[in-house]
This record gives C-alpha cells, structure tokens and sequence, in this order.
C-alpha cells in the first residue's frame, strides 16, 4: 500500500457557497489518478457529506486527505461544539440543523449514515466543547 | 438515452451547458442527503433545490442532469457553477409527477 499524495484543505464555517470546495478538489485528482468511477463516487459522497458537517455543524475545520494506490483515507477534523452522542447521531433521521439550514436542503439527518454506507472503515471520535474528527477509509476493490 | 435526447423529447428550457452523458433512470427529492445516499450514478434529478450546494451534490453524486420543475428558476451564480462544473441544468412548466411520468415512458 505505497502512497500516493496527500492533500491538506482548510474548510472554513458557515461557509456554504464555497461549501463542497475541498471534495470537488480531491473529486477532480482522483479523476485524474484513473480510479474507478465508483470508488471516486463512494469517496466524493462520503467525504462531502464529511465536510458539509464540518461547514454546518462544527465550526469549521481540516481535510486531510491521502491517496493510496489501492484506497483513499479523508480525515476531517474540527474544533466545534462536539457530539454529545454519537449512536444517537449516527441514526438515519436525527438532526440538529436549524430552519435556516433545511431551507438550504441540509438537515435529512442523513449524512453520517450516508458516511457509514460508502465507507469501508469509518471511524468517528467527539468529544464536547473539543471537536469531531471523522476517519473514513474507501477502498478501490471492494 | 443522452441528456439532450431527453431534453428535446420533455421539451424543456436549457439554463446551463455540461457533459452529454446517458441517463439511466430518475430520482426526486429536495433533500440533498437523500439525494447522495439514494441517487444511482446517472440519474436525472428533479428538485427545486437551487442553491450553489445543489450543483456540488449532482456533481458528487454522477447525476447526469438536473430539472427544475414548475418554471423553478436558479440564480446567475448558480448557472454559472454549473457550467463551471459541466452540469446541464434544465427548466420545465410541468410538475416533477408530470415529468416523472414521461420520463419512466422514455427510458
Ligand atoms: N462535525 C460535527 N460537529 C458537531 N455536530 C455534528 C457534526 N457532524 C454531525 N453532527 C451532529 O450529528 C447530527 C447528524 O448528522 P448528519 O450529517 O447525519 O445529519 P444532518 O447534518 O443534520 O443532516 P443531513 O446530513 O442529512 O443534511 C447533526 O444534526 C449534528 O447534530
Ligand atoms: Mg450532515
């Protein structure tokens, strides 16, 4: 498993016009690296729900994203106001996202659960008043 | 079927140019984590979502075009990132039932 590149972004808060900004990049170098097209889609879904999180909910925060030959890692990581608990989190349905959010077309609840079911490894760390930090692992031949 | 086969048989109005891809089949939600978790690559997508983040979830998800239905219009900002982004984005009167029903007849 030698690796490839890594790729480091700064996604600020609140941010939603450029919001998407850091996936559409890392997208656009897989594309380039010839991975398969449904790897490349797992990796983009996963991580731009990652990062819209990061956006909406966490303050903002880093992507840092290394590129294997056979795998992509993405670990976002921010500063926010933490998941006092993460199961309850991780159900299909359950948001905290304000009006204003939902009218964006956020807020289904759905984005974690959409993380888990693209991801071959996930792995998903909160503490509150600390931060999140989310590990997610994509496999090319799985 | 291509995009533009399609668009010219549901005879809508075309706001941004993109990639001529095949459409395989349709999916309709306004919800744009629905949308990522339950969208197939190459899908048509009907919402009235039409925000910057509605074309980054197309472009994410391989949505090959997307409608808005019921004379839904975007803004200019958001035209222009779709055709920064390769993602043609149409407009049509009818109801996103209407056009579901014509759609599922087409492909
Ligand atoms: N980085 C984060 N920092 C703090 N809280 C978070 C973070 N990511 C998720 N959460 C919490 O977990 C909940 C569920 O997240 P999830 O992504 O599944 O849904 P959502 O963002 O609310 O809506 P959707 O993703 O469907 O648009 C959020 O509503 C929020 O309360
Ligand atoms: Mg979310």
């Amino acid at each position: 498993m030698s690796q490839v590149l890594t790729q480091k972004y700064v996604v600020g808060a609140d941010d939603f016009a450029a919001a998407g900004a850091a996936s559409a990049a890392v997208k656009k170098t897989l594309k380039q690296l010839n991975f398969p097209v449904d790897f490349i889609r797992r990796a983009s879904i996963a991580m731009y729900e990652g990062e819209i999180n990061m956006v909406i909910h966490g303050g903002g925060g880093v992507a840092s994203v290394e590129i294997y030959e056979d795998c992509v890692k993405i670990i976002l990581t921010d500063k926010g106001p933490g998941i006092p608990d993460i199961e309850q989190a991780m159900q299909e349905g359950y948001s905290t996202a304000t009006d204003s959010i939902r009218e964006l077309g956020f807020g289904a609840g759905m984005g974690l659960p959409n993380i888990k079911k693209q991801s071959d490894d996930f792995e998903i760390t909160s503490e509150v008043d600390k931060g999140t930090t989310l590990i997610i692992t994509i496999n090319s031949n799985s | 079927m291509t995009v533009t086969q399609l668009a010219e048989k549901l005879e809508l109005k075309k706001l941004s140019n993109g990639e001529d891809k095949e459409v395989n089949s349709c999916y309709i939600s306004d919800l744009l984590s629905r949308v990522l978790g339950g969208c197939s690559p190459n899908d048509v997508w009907i919402t009235v979502q039409t925000s910057l983040n509605m074309v980054a979830v197309a472009v994410m998800a391989d949505i090959s075009f997307v409608i808005l239905p019921e004379d839904v219009t975007a803004p200019v900002n958001v035209i222009l990132k779709a055709n920064d982004e390769g993602l043609p984005v149409y407009s049509s009167s009818k109801s996103a039932y209407e056009l579901a029903l014509l759609i599922g007849d087409l492909l």
